[in-house]
């Protein structure tokens, strides 16, 4: 049984997990597991797998404009099922209103552009980790 | 205008003045008969001029007397000019015939060229001079069923230079109501009377012309302009009053019918004058609109009627009667005329004021000419003369009306061809505005979609960006750690390890394994397992980077290499150099799909030579379109390509590429950014088939006939110019092809047939 918080990402592009998955790992080495995702319903899967040995997720980054269903849905869904999790988006274009809802309805902590630079979204990814502690 | 008129009028009015001044002087101091004698011995015919042998005539009633009949001095005396039966003082019993005498004394060397100028008495009479019967006028005698009027003035000359003119008239009447001397007889030198004659003759020649030639000509202008009327009506009073003309004074028509027709004569006479007067009314009526209540025409008109009627039905002794209702009604159309004209005035209507002046004065004269009538030479002049004021003044209104209609036409004519030379040069600007308005519709579509595109591409590049920014950023950080355990592993670790070291980093560097995340997960979590089972530390983190590197096996030489003593600075280097090979995959694959993009970019913006075409892959080019709006596509729309690798097309690409995206953005458009965009390709009959097709709500059946009309859309005000089907129709024409739809909800397909040759 493993106790170390795992982290969620989740983007329909590929390159965008790979080249984050490199980010995480040498921000925040073994401390965290990963998990990198193509969709929301695998999302919700992993999670549940996870849930369902005992495992936490603490955080999910996840991306707004994807295919199935856009990133603001997706995370007030989450969040109704798993109100613990907090969560990021990183995003090249979301309709301001979205992350709007998504704030109220979903925990979402912050909002970061595509490009991003890695010292925000670190930043970011402390912050919200500690605010979910003091919950 | 109208004070030029006025001048006119009044210089005719002095003229006519002058006339009757001078025609009235005349008649000053003749001397009448009493008891039948007329004493002229005092009489200088040369200087004092012709004398009307007024007065009272001799009169023997119911008796004919035969020439040179001695008969006792007449008892009974009649005036001339009244008759036997005037209407003030009507015969107690009937006179049928009768006998005036006159004797004439005439002074020393007065008879010498003497004549006598008689108009006539009514309605038969044979008269003598000093026993020879010089002028007779029908048949005169004491049978009704023998007689016959005649109306015929005559002049004659006297012979023999008398010094006492005896006067015998046998007058029978059988066909007026009053008999007897109503005309006046002159006595005068001959020439005078002759030249007198000749005078009346000229002006009545002048007049009657007159009134024929004006009533024909506007008969005339009547039966090419229908319209107005009024030209008809003035005609009618113009030549009918010439024909009332004509009976009176010197009998003219009468003497035209002949004594036979004396009867149709004399009712035609009576029937002239309601006819023109009616003419005259109804000239007013329509020349002054309105002025005339519709019931008073009525009643004037059928006052007329049965006047005519009377007159045509009755036999002529009856008839006569209306002779003395002629004046009163005469009269009362000056009046209704004057109050007409007055109405015309105060309505302000053209010339008015001038018609009024003419009436006036028409009525003014004919009342002079009524109350002179006894004392005047010739009767009727002053009338006369008003006529032809009356009718010039009339006939100067009536072609002014008409070069003033002709002026306007003239007018509006040219007005119309300024107009239409204004609307001309307007249509030409409106045109070459329409052009340049298209133009720049043309342009804006261009760059709307052109915008669109920028802005597709701009975040499908935003990605590999982001993900090149962050793999760059791992590969420097990784570099320098990497160097440091490099530098330490040499140390530690003997050259064989190092090797096998070396060898699995070749080995991640050149696979091409890509593993789907789910399955990378499948793959992690069994090599992990294993790992943990071997008791290699960090199992998870280090299956992880194994996986990603492209290593779906663990082989056992990793194994051995792992498990060694002081392997934590080999596997700390290993994941060094993992996450840089990882990484530099990383970058290579987003350089690939700027790549991808730029070229379908460039693909999309060739640009061919106006008017060549070239040879096309044209489901490349959909890729193309499809690839630069797949940040658009991304949205939620599934796309579904079916190509059957179609042979190139000799096309203008550039214009067909503009087909292509304006069909897909109609499409998504359509579905609302939802939905399953097919695009199918294929070859048949020498021609090029593309089909793409949404399942949106479709196109309405009552708009499906005007989607390829310009500026034609369904989109709100200001979104889309409406010209994008029109644009791709034009596009796939000139390519001597066809483009149809079909469209139903839940699926719409537009299918273009371009054939290979064209």
């Amino acid at each position: 049984m493993n106790t170390i918080p795992i982290i969620l990402c989740l983007d329909d592009e590929r390159i965008v997990l790979d080249s984050l998955r490199g980010e995480l790992l040498r921000n925040f080495g073994a401390n965290y597991m990963y998990e990198f995702v193509e969709s929301p319903a695998e999302a919700m899967e992993v999670i549940e797998e996870y849930y369902e040995s005992n495992e936490v997720v603490i955080l999910v980054i996840s991306d707004w404009l994807m295919p199935e269903m856009k990133g603001d849905e997706f995370l007030i869904q989450l969040h109704k099922e798993y109100p613990g999790i907090v969560s990021i988006m990183l995003t090249g274009q979301a309709d301001p209103q979205a992350i709007e809802r998504a704030k109220r309805e979903a925990n979402l902590f912050a909002c970061i552009a595509k490009p991003w630079s890695e010292k925000e979204l670190i930043e970011s990814m402390i912050g919200a980790i500690q605010s979910q502690h003091l919950n | 205008m109208n004070t030029r008129n006025i001048k006119l009028f009044f210089c005719c009015l002095l003229l006519l003045g002058i006339t009757a001044c001078t025609k009235a002087k005349k008649h000053q101091s003749a001397p009448k008969a009493v008891d039948g004698v007329l004493d002229l011995r005092h009489w200088d015919f040369e200087k004092d001029g012709s004398v009307r042998l007024d007065g009272d005539w001799g009169f023997y009633k119911n008796q004919l007397l035969e020439k040179g009949e001695r008969v006792r001095p007449a008892r009974e005396f009649i005036k001339s000019g009244k008759g036997w039966n005037p209407i003030d003082k009507p015969a107690a019993s009937k006179i049928n015939y009768g006998t005036y005498t006159l004797r004439v004394l005439l002074g020393k060397n007065q008879s010498k060229e003497l004549g006598i100028k008689i108009n006539e008495f009514s309605t038969a009479y044979e008269l003598d001079i000093n026993g020879t019967i010089i002028a007779a006028n029908g048949l005169v005698t004491t049978n009704k069923a023998l007689s016959v009027a005649e109306y015929k003035p005559k002049l004659c000359f006297i012979h023999h230079e008398p010094e006492q003119l005896r006067i015998v008239a046998r007058v029978s009447n059988y066909h007026h109501f009053n008999g007897g001397l109503l005309q006046p007889i002159f006595l005068g030198k001959h020439g005078v009377l002759e030249k007198n004659d000749q005078t009346m003759a000229r002006y009545g020649g002048f007049l009657y012309g007159l009134l024929v030639i004006i009533g024909l000509f506007h008969l005339g202008i009547f039966l090419f302009r229908r319209k107005e009327t009024y030209n008809l009506y003035y005609s009618i009073y113009c030549i009918f009053s010439c024909v009332a003309f004509a009976f009176t004074n010197e009998r003219y028509l009468f003497s035209f019918f002949g004594s036979e027709l004396w009867s149709l004569s004399y009712k035609l006479h009576l029937s002239v004058v309601p006819i023109f007067i009616s003419g005259l009314l109804l000239f007013y009526d329509q020349f002054f609109k309105g002025v005339i209540k519709p019931w008073l025409k009525k009643v004037l008109l059928w006052l007329g009627v049965l006047f005519v009627t009377f007159v045509i039905v009755t036999p002529t002794r009856l008839c006569s009667y209306m002779e003395l209702i002629i004046p009163l009604y005469l009269l009362l159309m000056s009046i209704v005329a004057i109050v007409i004209n007055s109405i015309a005035i105060y309505r302000k209507m053209e010339s008015g004021i001038l018609l009024f002046l003419c009436n006036l004065f028409f009525m003014a004269a004919f009342i002079y000419d009524g109350a002179l009538i006894e004392e005047q030479m010739g009767t009727l002049t002053l009338t006369h003369l008003c006529t032809v004021v009356y009718v010039i003044v009339i006939s100067y209104i009536l072609s002014r009306r008409f070069a003033s209609t002709f002026g306007e036409v003239e007018q509006l004519s040219n007005e119309l061809v300024d107009a239409n030379k204004k609307l001309e040069a307007q249509n030409k600007n409106l045109e070459a505005e329409v052009k340049l308005r298209t133009q720049q519709v043309v342009l804006a579509e261009k760059m709307a979609v052109l915008g669109q595109i920028t802005a597709n591409i701009a975040h499908e590049i935003n990605t590999p960006l982001g993900a090149i920014k962050a793999s760059i950023n791992t590969v420097h950080e990784s570099f320098s750690n990497s160097v440091d355990l490099s530098l330490k592993l040499i140390r530690e670790m003997d050259s064989q390890s190092i090797q096998m070291l070396y060898r699995i980093v070749q080995e991640a560097l050149t696979s091409e394994i890509f593993l789907s995340p789910k399955d990378e997960r499948q793959t992690r979590k069994k090599m992990a397992a294993e790992m943990t089972a071997l008791e290699i530390p960090n199992a998870h983190l280090l299956a992880d980077y194994f996986v990603r590197a492209g290593f779906t096996e663990l082989q056992t030489e990793y194994v051995t290499l792992l498990k060694q003593p002081g392997a934590e600075t080999l596997i700390a280097l290993l994941t060094e150099e993992l996450e840089q090979v990882i990484n530099t995959k990383n970058v290579r694959t987003a350089i690939e799909k700027v790549s991808k993009i730029m070229f379908a970019l460039k693909n999309y913006s060739r640009h061919t030579i106006e008017g060549h075409k070239a040879e096309t892959n044209v489901e490349a080019d959909i890729d193309s379109v499809l690839m630069l709006y797949h940040n658009w596509l991304k949205r939620g729309v599934t796309v579904v390509t079916e190509y059957s690798g179609i042979s190139p097309l000799s096309c203008w690409a550039d214009e067909l590429n503009q087909v292509w995206t304006n069909l897909i953005m109609n499409a998504l458009q359509a579905m609302s950014d939802e939905g399953t965009l097919t695009i199918t390709t294929s070859e048949k009959d020498g021609m090029a088939v593309i089909s793409i097709a949404d399942n949106g709500p479709g196109i309405p059946p009552e708009l499906q006939d005007k989607i390829f009309e310009p500026f034609f859309t369904t989109k709100p005000h200001g979104e889309g110019s409406g010209l994008g089907l029109d644009i791709v129709k034009t596009i796939i024409k000139k390519h001597g092809g066809e483009i149809a739809f079909e469209s139903r909800p839940g699926h719409t397909v537009f299918t273009l047939k371009i054939p290979y040759t064209a």
